[in-house]
């Protein structure tokens, strides 16, 4: 992105400002025309000034009131769209204060082509298979493990070509998967570029696996499971081969085979007893999930019979989790959702054979009671509560299974449906959560670890604090507007995620965390460009450990900080 | 009586023979699946035997590496034999399995599916990106042709496009621009029957800090009045001025290219009204159809142009945005009300729309059996029931007034006023509906208009007189041709619950039941896929080589068809 230079001629004949410039291509620099120009105010985001550029890339803006504006641009092409001042395409920009009778010319916006990677899948012999699923991942940090996040999905046609299409620059995995042929859905996602992923789109997805069957010249059928491979076609996404995609650059020849994926389907065989009474407990719900997870889990599910007994298809060789859970009477849960009333999870082993007689144990879930105390005077904190406390575990899925906390009267509650397990504690509360002990037991350093009903109640303080740092983040000499600030506790406190407070700079420079910090010892850091979530990783962390600055942050601090950006 | 007594007969001896081959060994069917136009076995194909006479009763099987497949143990009888395999047409044959010692052979051809490609542009030359092109085929609606979604995809950044796997045939490509110039999110796509997939999905614990907000995305001056229509191939903005296309089995129509259009897009503000006191109501839900609707009467394919709902005004008014120019039927309905106003938007907005909404009334009926006086001789068609099916027909309208026949008078409840067909469940074997009628308006062939409580009630005759025909599909050289679809075409086209098809058998011979009297015409071609009978440019094409046929009451007629190829 070039610095554009503002000319600020001050009229003496007016006192409405104007801006005018060119939009470009990034790289070739060839002027943009019919390119979609906005120049939009962040206090009155309703009132827009739009316009086109002529033949030769340019667009002018005049009688504009003063204020501050923020310059943005879009064109078919496909580019990404741009915002003037960033520093990279698909980051923001910074605004630009226009004075009454402000005259700016020459002002520049390049605008990044989009890039795409395509390719064919191909099956087990070798043949393109049609309607295959193909999506395109980027790394993306989770309470500071790295794991993928899905930003496209698209599917090959019938002679198996695919192409990931409308991507920003980045480094990207791909992965393919199979799919029933017989099923009519299309799958396509594409993230549009320079926005980011929803909330909810960045979910895990939980899929049925999908089971092929062929035919052997006798008439007898094979079963296989075709799960997911990852470029260059392999099935622990540990070994994917990475892409980096430069702006505009088409990446094509890029197939991707299926053929590791296309495994001997197995069947686990068993049955679900209740430990309660030892009979076989019916209609449950039965969940296998791989020991290996990642955002894209095909876990099989069944219900128990009457007789207790389920079978499972769908998995192969190799680890996996069955969870088991029963629900009250009545009720139809689903074990990839909550854990009901009572509960089991085994770990087992599939070899090369069908897995036969597994007895899976269900025991009731535990109950935890729990009291919210409240430090602080009684005047200022009445006792109610507009908030929660949860409990988030290793659940069937090990990715953020959450118990929330069930009120009885104003500060006390229970958590039920908790099955054993280790669990940590979070809270969303109006303060933050100074200790939790459940008996002699430190929940919130050690978590907790669970196997029996216990007898104590969960005692969680909750701490008032009004504490915010703010300031301001310079190179040295400029100030650093767009750069991530982030206030990391101290290393015996870094397994805590809660305890991470981040922002980001405005235009000039300025950064404010807002209130309710934790008290206690902090480093701050400024980055310029950092992956969301990256800073949780300790071996990220180390890199930078010596340019972090020490804060300490009291109940009642409000700080003001200049941060050096990290180099 | 004498209908039924047969049939209770037939069925004994049917019971009977279905217990004899149960205990004996079962065939063997063994079969090879090729590729049609040479002997490419097709492999991955699912192959399933189907007991015509139990549809429960169903052999499955697939193909192998070699296009082979086994299925064993089947007890003789009838079947429908059925291969699907993605990338071809299905085939359904009748088989016949004797009482043979011995495996059975079979072979079957499939006919691979084909493709169409092209590129969508915009008024520069430029490539669109996320265009929504469709491949349509063409139905029958009352007086004209309406075109019916098969398969929809979107282009990629290079403005290019691919349908595939459709079986071959004549189909309509529509293009019509992104909503929005960079929406390349997809939300929903079905082709053919599908729609998005739901995953079940966990929240993670974690989101994005602030900064990374995203760019907004410009748009210019025109975008925002002006929205983008379908454009038919080559270029036409109406529909009937449309070029079909031919898709080729195994080939690909490529250079199917269309430029986008845009038009001026309005609203349209108005109010509801209760049609007696003038008051303004303000609880109301209002939407609007096309005039004439794009709809067709076969319920598995209705298809409905999805406006969105509009705005609600704090005064009750409501604003119907991104209207297009054309012409409309706005509806409304609030409670037990409703009404409808037809409009046309030209160059402007239109303000100060009124639909009036009235309560419904009610309609008395007769059903009588033609030569009867009362229909009290058979108990089952006490149990007959009338329905007004609105037509255009809306889902999400209220339910559809009905009525039980009784003893020969009903009544249908709380009608609005509208436009309808009558129809009659379910018909037992041997009636049909010989007329309906409304004074003298005849409601069977012109549908029920209807805007106030009428005079006189809805008088629905029953035949009890249908005919039969029966017959043999020859080629020129007289030779009969076994498992190819015949076709019986009612002369008065918009008759959709006429139409019936048929497959001939392994001799060639087919048979059609229960054919209310009248003029019909029988095609029979090779290949003729679901739902062609229903376009009325394909039976034109073949008008001439069908088999006219006037079947009388009572009558049952043989008559020999030349295959058509």
């Amino acid at each position: 992105m070039l610095c554009a230079v503002i000319l600020g001629l001050l009229a003496q004949l007016s006192n409405t400002a104007s801006v005018e410039g060119i939009v470009a291509k990034l790289g070739t620099g060839e002027p943009l025309a019919r390119a979609a120009v906005t120049l939009s105010n962040d206090r009155y985001p309703s009132q827009v000034l739009r316009t086109t550029t002529d033949a030769s890339g340019r667009f002018s803006f005049l009688n504009i009131p003063p204020g501050e504006y923020r310059l943005q641009a879009s064109r078919q092409g496909p580019y990404i769209p741009a915002e003037y001042g960033q520093r990279t395409p698909t980051q923001r920009g910074i605004p630009i204060p226009i004075q009454p009778g402000q005259k700016i010319t020459e002002i520049r916006l390049e605008l990044a082509p989009t890039s795409s990677i395509s390719g064919r899948i191909l099956d087990s012999h070798g043949e393109p298979v049609g309607r295959a699923e193909v999506q395109a991942l980027q790394s993306l940090y989770r309470d500071g493990r790295k794991g993928l996040k899905r930003v496209q999905t698209v599917m090959t046609n019938d002679i198996g070509e695919y192409r990931l299409r409308l991507l920003e620059p980045g480094r990207y995995y791909i992965r393919a998967r199979l799919l029933n042929p017989h099923e009519q859905y299309s799958h396509l996602f594409i993230k549009a570029p320079a926005q980011p992923l929803e909330p909810y789109q960045d979910d895990v997805l939980i899929a049925a696996p999908y089971i092929s069957r062929r035919a052997l010249e006798d008439g007898a059928i094979e079963e296989y499971l075709e799960a997911p491979v990852y470029f260059p076609g392999v099935i622990d996404p540990e070994f994917a081969m990475p892409l980096e995609l430069r702006a505009g650059e088409n990446l094509s020849g890029f197939d991707v085979s299926t053929a590791s994926g296309h495994l001997p389907a197995r069947r686990i065989r068993g049955k679900v007893i209740n430990s309660v009474n030892g009979q076989p407990a019916a209609n449950a719900s039965v969940v296998v999930v791989p020991r290996k997870a990642d955002s894209l889990v095909v876990a099989p599910t069944a219900r128990s019979a009457s007789d207790g007994s389920f079978e499972i298809t769908g998995v192969t060789t190799g680890s996996y989790s069955i969870f088991a859970a029963l629900y009250g009477a009545g009720t139809n849960g689903n074990a990839l959702r909550n854990s009901g009333i009572a509960s089991g999870r085994i770990p087992i082993e599939i070899g090369g054979e069908d897995l036969e007689n597994l007895r899976v144990v269900v025991f009731p879930n535990f109950k935890i009671p729990v009291r919210l105390v409240f430090e602080g005077e009684t005047s200022d904190h009445p006792p109610y509560v507009n908030g929660y406390v949860t409990l988030i575990g290793d659940g069937p899925i090990g990715l953020g299974w959450r118990q929330p906390m069930k009120f009885i009267t104003d500060a006390v509650g229970e958590i039920e449906g908790v099955g054993p397990g280790d669990y940590r504690i979070l809270g969303s509360v109006p303060g933050y959560i100074q200790s939790a002990r459940l008996g002699s037991a430190d929940v919130l350093r050690d978590g907790l670890h669970l196997d029996h009903q216990p007898e104590d109640h969960l005692e969680v303080v909750i701490g008032t604090t009004k504490a915010s740092v703010q300031g301001g983040v310079t190179d040295g000499t400029q100030a650093v507007p767009n750069a991530v600030v982030v206030l990391v506790p101290s290393p015996n406190l870094r397994h805590r995620s809660d305890l991470y407070y981040y922002a980001a700079t405005d235009g000039n420079g300025h950064f404010q965390i807002q209130p309710r910090i934790a008290p206690g010892d902090y480093k701050v850091f400024a980055w310029k460009d950092i992956e969301p979530g990256a800073w949780q990783d300790p071996e990220v962390l180390q890199r930078y450990e010596n340019q972090g600055q020490p804060v300490s942050v009291a109940s009642d601090s409000r700080l003001n900080v200049a941060v050096r950006v990290i180099r | 009586m004498k209908r039924l007594t047969i049939l209770f007969f037939a069925l004994i001896l049917a019971g009977g023979s279905r217990v004899s081959s149960d205990a004996a060994a079962g065939i063997d069917l063994q079969g090879v699946v090729v590729r049609a136009g040479g002997s490419e076995p097709v492999t991955q194909a699912n192959v399933a035997l189907r007991d015509i006479n139990e549809n429960s009763r169903t052999f499955t099987a697939i193909t192998s590496e070699a296009g082979k497949f086994i299925v064993r143990g089947v007890p003789p009888g009838k079947y429908e034999l059925t291969i699907i395999r993605t990338g071809y047409v299905q085939s359904h044959q009748p088989l016949t399995l004797e009482d043979d010692p011995g495996p059975r052979n079979v072979i079957v051809t499939l006919n691979p599916t084909g493709a169409i490609s092209g590129r969508i542009f915009d008024e520069f030359g430029e490539p669109v990106i996320g265009a929504e092109v469709r491949a349509m085929k063409s139905f029958y609606q009352r007086g004209g042709r309406i075109l019916v979604p098969m398969q929809t995809t979107v282009t990629d950044d290079r403005g290019e496009y691919r349908l595939f796997w459709l079986p071959p045939g004549r189909y309509f490509v529509s293009a019509i621009g992104p909503k929005m110039p960079e929406d390349i999110t997809v939300g929903g796509l079905n082709d053919a029957t599908g729609d998005l997939s739901t995953d079940q999905s966990f929240r993670p614990t974690f989101y994005y800090p602030n900064h990374v907000a995203p760019i907004p995305q410009p748009r210019t001056a025109a975008q925002e009045t002006e929205l983008y229509i379908p454009v038919y191939f080559p270029a036409a903005r109406d529909p009937h001025a449309a070029s079909p296309i031919e898709v080729r089995s195994a080939a690909t129509a490529a250079g199917i290219d269309i430029t986008v259009q845009r038009v001026r897009k309005y609203r349209i503000h108005g109010t509801v009204i209760d049609a007696r006191t003038r008051v303004v109501l303000r609880d109301f839900d209002a939407w609007r159809a096309d005039d004439p609707p794009s709809y067709i009467e076969d319920d598995a394919l209705s298809f409905l142009s999805d406006y969105p709902i509009p705005v609600l005004g704090r005064a009750g008014e409501f604003e119907m945005r991104d209207v297009i120019p054309g012409k409309y039927v706005l509806i409304a309905q609030s409670g037990d009300m409703s009404g409808r106003v037809a409009v046309e938007v030209r160059d402007a907005d239109l303000d100060n729309v009124v639909i009036p909404v009235l309560p419904g009334f009610n309609i008395a009926g007769h059903l009588a059996v033609d030569g009867r006086k009362e229909p009290n001789d058979h108990a089952d068609l006490a149990k007959l029931r009338v329905r007004l099916r609105g037509d255009p027909f809306f889902p999400w309208s209220a339910a559809e007034p009905q009525a039980q026949v009784g003893d020969g008078n009903f009544t249908l409840k709380n009608v609005q006023a509208g436009d309808y067909r009558v129809l009659v469940y379910s018909l037992p074997n041997g009636f049909y509906i010989q007329s309906i009628r409304l004074g003298s308006e005849d409601l069977l062939n012109g549908g029920l208009h209807i805007d106030r409580p009428p005079d006189g009630q809805i008088d629905i005759v029953l035949g009890t007189t249908p005919g039969s025909l029966n017959g043999t599909v020859r080629d020129e050289k007289r030779q009969p041709i076994p498992n190819v679809r015949v076709l019986l075409v009612p002369t008065r086209r918009n008759r959709v619950d006429l139409f019936k098809t048929a497959r001939t058998g392994e001799s060639g011979e087919f048979r059609f039941e229960s054919v209310p009297p009248g003029d019909y015409k029988l095609f029979a071609r090779e290949d003729i896929e679901d739902g062609a009978w229903l376009d009325p440019d394909v039976i034109e094409v073949y008008e001439s080589q069908g088999t006219a046929v006037a079947l009388g009451p009572a009558s049952d007629q043989t008559v020999t068809v030349g295959l058509i190829r």
